[in-house]
């Protein structure tokens, strides 16, 4: 039988996981960042995926990729390999917390490959440190104890909530769930001011005007001194036609908030369309000296002086405010109408393409673009302009009869073939390949997928698209995009290149090598395929007459491959070729040297690898082996030397455990004790602990020694020299020694 | 038209002004590139064997990262040892998928060593093989920057002294190659086909065309035939451009012709 400290533990760790579920997506990301920053850990980017997170973090000098999921699926060893991959993929630590629980092999997997890792009850112990866990329990508590109703909390807490919800559903644009929930609201407290904003917003939302008005002025009875209530009352009178209420509403927002823009702006805009010319434009230059850069303001006095036929200064005006927002659309297509309208023709041309340019998939632009095409001569653009605004609206007439007349007026034969269109296609194109070459990726996105609109089969297009969103960490949307431009160009390789590239980011080898395969060959796709060999362990796949035509990258995957299945004559052969070539890099001898170590040959092996250091004086593995292969020479000073030499250019465990092995020839216990306790500080590795095992029993401390035996069996269980080890020591134990 | 750049005003069609083209800190950011990782990123990241000194329970040799390249680049640089430098620039454009034989359809990973791989070309060793076939590399990059970068809607200001900064370097490096014969004879293909590049298709078909006469290798021939085909194909010339892909077309297929013949086979 359970005893109650045990249950009460366990109805609390139930209670947590209650309120992980329940949160929204928004939630669990905040407990999952706070969660982070009470560790210390620096959220730099966070990936949103329905129950789960992939989050970019810092600690110090250190970077992680940490995927947090409460979706208790996720701990798995799938998921594991997965971010193993990704993390690698980024040069970051890996790290998983998951809602869920580990079997065995995800645990051994985790720690073999040095995965950070925490399952469902080290989660919940964190969340119980950090003090998340109670403040996400007395949130619960106060959601049950509100549905419970006024018995228990005053009303405040229920009105709260109202309209909160109200808030969340007008959020979602649902207003009639909004204002039921305002109504609840206002059930409980009628004269709060707030509530009154909000049904008045929701009312107009719903196209309740006049409803919407009188709960304005509610709220203004009780408090008449917001600024932004009059507003609501000055947009929402203008919406039922009531200029003149309109303007006294701002009036009364301006005297309360002198500077508040959106009601200037407003009040202009009502004044000129009472036909006020002069006090609307009054309005925007005393607007325009608070705000000299507003474009909106530039842009609506431009308006006024055109209606006030002053041409020349609304023009002025127009283009004061693209100068300050380039992509006005309101602003370039006010540009353009006035230009066409004074008959300059040549600018309005160019002002109409502008305005596509920003906005292309609207068919009244381009029938205006064609229209100034047309009166400038340009009939072949024009007709192609006419041709996209029918592409964009077929049921547009206007367009279709101005087409045939372009057509006609130029003597054109009436073939639209699809090299019109590549013309605007082409032009997004090259905005989407600026502004990401000037680091602007959201923005190039936005022009590919203005293309796209356009014309949805342009191959290069989805496989730019991909690039991008890669760039932007958006991976499963690459994936897809790249499969598009797949579909459209199937026999062109890049794209099976592109494809395969983004797959094996997602950790998918199998699908990797069935697209390497399905590839044929190029130089590309067989070096990749050699790699992915080499990275799954299938050396006994090797062909070695695949390697014919290829290029150097395929022979020196296809040597290291070679050596992993222990093939090191051919392999030296391979690193021959190109020493003979005069294609020697510090890899390649040093992995000569190395091949030559394995084949017996010291005495090149040693020659190779110094060469290799002469060519990188800072490259680590050398001075490794090359300390290995001093060790094996037995001159362990040599050896010591080069193992600091390297340890001083990268600090990794396997150089620490050459060095320990080293002091241990030289019967130096405690350097070699140091030497791999160093190492398994850095990782928690049965090499290390084995070692250890050994110095232990060297010093005749045979109880440590069969504890770290086991504990090197017990990460390793295949592990024979530590499993001969403990049987050893286990004997002398039994002797009793 | 206004600038994506600075938002000023530009001429017609141009959607790029001078000082903010000047100002992009990498134009081969302007090319069309392959997404990564490609071969070269993954074989760096396992071409580093790292012996290990027993007992162990895995493997006795590790395979690790290699040494980075950009490093390696600046130390080469700031060594001043030219034969290595030229060593290191011919082996990681040729491992970025960089020939000796230029074809303009090649696509290539977008990499910040590239900027800096260019611009060690000066430093190149003059009069060895291996320089020889590294400044090759270099001029093709080059030509493939200019093929890309000339389509975009730039200011003409800026763009055509880029381009002539890059085809006068190209050609300068493509001369490298004078000492050994079967370099010069691709080199002098590639030069032939830099108008294609620049737009002068007739001008580059007249080279190309007195070259075929003249090549005396198979792989010299198909390679000026693929540019013919290809140069037809972008002037329009689709049927004269399918002479030559049939002729091709019997011949040992790589993926220079699968690829011409993919995309004679979308124009058809």
């Amino acid at each position: 039988m359970k005893d109650i400290k045990e249950s009460l533990e366990q109805r609390l760790v139930e209670r947590i996981s209650e309120a992980i579920a329940t949160l929204d997506a928004n939630g669990f990301r905040e407990v999952a960042i706070e969660l982070l920053r009470s560790m210390e850990i620096m959220v730099t980017g966070v990936a949103k995926y329905d129950e789960s997170l992939m989050i970019e973090a810092e600690k110090k000098e250190e970077k992680y990729l940490i995927f947090i999921s409460r979706r208790a699926s996720d701990a798995s060893l799938e998921t594991l390999k997965v971010i193993r991959e990704k993390a690698k993929l980024e040069e970051r630590i890996p790290g998983l917390i998951v809602f869920g629980d580990f079997d065995e092999s995800a645990r051994k997997f985790a720690q073999d490959n040095e995965i950070a890792f925490a399952d469902r009850s080290i989660f919940v112990a964190l969340l119980r440190k950090y003090g998340i866990a109670e403040r996400l329990l007395s949130e619960i508590d106060r959601r049950i104890l509100e549905r419970e109703g006024p018995r228990y909390l005053p009303s405040k807490e229920k009105f709260d909530a109202a309209l909160q919800a109200a808030e969340e559903l007008m959020k979602r644009n649902k207003f009639k769930e909004a204002l039921s929930s305002i109504e609840e609201a206002l059930r409980i407290k009628s004269d709060n001011f707030a509530a009154w904003q909000k049904k008045a917003l929701a009312l107009a939302s719903l196209g309740k005007i006049e409803r919407a008005i009188e709960a304005c002025e509610k709220a203004i009875e009780m408090k008449p001194d917001e600024a932004y209530t009059w507003y609501l009352l000055g947009v929402f009178k203008g919406q039922s036609g009531d200029l003149l209420g309109e303007v006294h509403a701002y009036n009364n927002a301006l005297k309360l908030h002198p500077q508040m823009a959106p009601a200037l702006l407003n009040k202009g805009a009502a004044l000129y369309q009472l036909g006020k010319l002069e006090e609307a434009l009054v309005v925007y230059d005393a607007m325009l000296r608070i705000y000299p850069s507003h474009a909106q303001a530039l842009n609506n006095r431009g308006l006024v002086l055109k209606a006030m036929g002053r041409t020349n200064e609304a023009l002025k005006s127009f283009e004061l405010a693209l100068a300050s927002d380039p992509r006005n659309l309101e602003a370039l297509v006010n540009k353009a109408s006035l230009l066409s309208s004074l008959a300059m023709i040549n600018e309005a041309v160019d002002a109409w393409q502008e305005v596509v340019r920003v906005e292309g998939g609207r068919a009244e632009f381009w029938l205006q673009l064609g229209h100034a095409q047309k009166a400038a001569g340009l009939f072949e653009e024009a007709a192609n302009s006419f041709n996209m605004a029918l592409e964009l609206n077929p049921n547009l007439e206007e367009a279709l009869a101005e087409r045939d007349e372009a057509l006609a007026a130029g003597d054109m034969i009436a073939v639209f073939d699809r090299k019109k269109k590549e013309g605007v296609v082409s032009e997004f194109l090259s905005a989407a390949i600026i502004l990401s070459s000037l680091g602007r990726y959201e923005e190039s996105l936005a022009e590919i997928e203005k293309c796209l609109k356009i014309e949805p089969r342009v191959p290069f297009a989805h496989r730019f698209r991909a690039g991008l969103l890669l760039n932007l960490g958006r991976m499963e949307e690459a994936l897809a995009s790249i499969r598009e431009s797949v579909r459209e160009s199937p026999s062109d390789k890049y794209n099976l290149l592109d494809l395969e590239a983004i797959v094996y980011r997602l950790g998918r080898r199998e699908d990797s090598l069935r697209i390497l395969n399905a590839l044929g060959r190029c130089p590309e796709s067989n070096a990749r395929q050699l790699l992915l060999l080499l990275e799954t362990n299938r050396t006994n796949q090797l062909e070695p007459s695949s390697l014919e035509g290829n290029g150097g990258i395929s022979r020196e995957a296809m040597a290291l491959l070679c050596m992993a299945s222990g093939k090191y004559h051919d392999a030296i052969k391979l690193f021959e070729d190109f020493l003979a070539k005069g294609e020697s890099t510090p890899e390649i001898l040093n992995n000569l040297g190395v091949c030559y170590r394995l084949i017996g040959d010291l005495e090149r092996s040693m020659e190779s690898i110094k060469k290799a250091i002469s060519l990188a004086p800072a490259y680590p593995d050398a001075w490794n082996n090359l300390g290995c292969l001093y060790y094996l020479t037995a001159e362990y000073t040599q050896a010591l030397k080069c193992f600091d030499e390297a340890l001083v250019l990268d600090t990794r465990p396997s150089f620490l455990i050459n060095k320990g092995m080293c002091h241990l020839a030289r019967d130096d216990l405690e350097g070699a004790s140091t030497s791999f306790l160093s190492a398994l500080r850095l990782e928690e590795s049965a090499d290390a602990l084995n070692c250890l095992g050994i110095v232990a029993e060297r010093k005749k401390e045979f109880v440590r020694a069969l504890e770290l035996y086991n504990a090197a069996l017990e990460k390793a269980p295949k592990f024979h020299d530590a499993r001969v080890n403990r049987d050893r020591v286990l004997g002398l134990l039994k002797e009793g020694r | 038209m206004s600038c994506l750049g600075c938002g000023g005003k530009t001429g017609e069609g141009i959607l790029l002004c001078r000082n903010c083209f000047e100002m992009i800190g990498d134009p081969t950011a302007l090319m069309p590139s392959l997404l990564d990782p490609t071969a070269d990123m993954r074989l760096n990241r396992l071409n580093s064997a790292s012996m290990r000194i027993g007992p162990f329970h895995s493997s006795d040799v590790i395979f690790g990262r290699g040494i980075d390249a950009s490093l390696r680049l600046r130390e080469l640089i700031h060594s001043g040892d030219s034969g290595e430098l030229s060593v290191f620039v011919d082996r990681y454009l040729s491992y970025i998928g960089v020939d000796l034989r230029l074809y303009g359809i090649e696509r290539l990973p977008h990499r910040n060593i590239l900027l800096e791989v260019l611009k060690a070309s000066s430093k190149l060793e003059d009069g060895t093989e291996t320089g020889a076939r590294a400044s090759i590399r270099i001029a093709n990059v080059e030509m493939l920057l200019t093929k890309e970068v000339i389509k975009l809607p730039i200011d003409p200001s800026g763009l055509y002294p880029f381009v002539n900064s890059l085809r006068e370097s190209a050609e300068e490096l493509y001369e490298r190659s004078r000492s050994y014969r079967h370099l010069e004879q691709i080199a002098k293909v590639n030069r032939a086909a830099i108008p294609y590049f620049t737009g002068e298709i007739d001008q580059s078909l007249a080279r190309l065309e007195k070259l075929v006469v003249e090549e005396e290798s198979e792989e010299g021939k198909r390679h000026i035939k693929v540019l013919m085909a290809l140069a037809l194909l972008e002037s329009g010339k689709e049927d004269m451009a399918m002479g030559i892909i049939e002729s091709l077309s019997g011949e040992k297929r790589d993926w220079k012709i699968e690829r011409l013949m993919s995309l004679a086979g979308r124009l058809k």
